[in-house]
């Protein structure tokens, strides 16, 4: 049987951790993107750094974190995006992740990108190491 | 000292006191979950979100619900104990800083 090919996306698609301010961030950017938690992608709670990464490389989702230190530096061969939260409040972080979303609006835009949001919003290319300040 | 754990700078964990982690069954370290940082058995969930929401006025039952939304089963003993882990934890650490400065 063959698979069908998948619809390419447009709008990107994210896994968050399990925080409760993952909430408000599906309130506040639906429009920018579509977020499930990794839980529901994995079916299991709990589950650790790594496996996670896999888990939601091989969905083809994005990640987003507030680990900043396991997520910075995948293994080569994750093509998904990585977004590690370094701020502690929504009220900090949210705003500039939508500017993300407008930077990168689309789902391909996020391959190979490890973004880090702290006072200033980092962008690096996993694949050309080029870094990108917002 | 304070600082350090509610407001960790860079990827530096602040010391767990040893006790900590016999008097909060529920409240686990795993290098492999949130690089090392105290969180409930068997989820992700960090007892420092639990202890921030709960100070910014977040209710265990509204937690209990979100997280619920989220796909995570998790207790309101469960939550209680990382609230009381982390403000048993910043006890100690003003009580270790204060014999610093003494």
């Amino acid at each position: 049987m063959h698979k069908k090919p998948q619809k390419s996306r447009s709008k990107p698609y994210f896994c968050f951790d399990e925080n409760l301010q993952f909430i408000e961030l599906n309130k506040k950017c639906n429009k920018y993107a579509r977020f499930e938690s990794f839980v529901k992608l994995m079916k299991q709670q709990g589950a650790k750094d790594e496996q996670a990464i896999k888990e939601c490389n091989k969905a083809d989702k994005h990640i987003i974190t507030h680990n900043t230190k396991d997520f910075k530096q995948p293994a080569s061969n994750i093509k998904v995006g990585i977004i590690c939260v370094g701020l502690n409040s929504e009220e900090d972080w949210i705003p500039k992740l939508i500017k993300v979303f407008k930077v990168l609006p689309k789902h391909e835009n996020y391959y190979y990108k490890t973004i880090f949001i702290a006072n200033a919003i980092t962008i690096k290319d996993r694949e050309t190491d080029d870094i990108r300040v917002l | 000292m304070l600082n350090k754990i509610l407001f960790p700078e860079g990827d530096v964990i602040p010391q767990l006191p040893i006790d900590l982690q016999t008097e909060f069954p529920h409240i686990i370290t795993d290098q492999e979950i949130h690089a090392g940082w105290p969180h409930i058995k068997g989820t992700r969930i960090l007892a420092i979100d639990i202890f921030r929401a709960q100070v910014k006025g977040y209710s265990f039952s509204k937690m209990i619900m979100d997280f619920k939304e989220m796909g995570i089963t998790v207790s309101e003993k469960e939550l209680l104990e990382a609230f009381r882990f982390i403000v048993e934890w910043l006890r100690l650490d003003a009580q270790k800083a204060s014999k610093i400065s003494e």
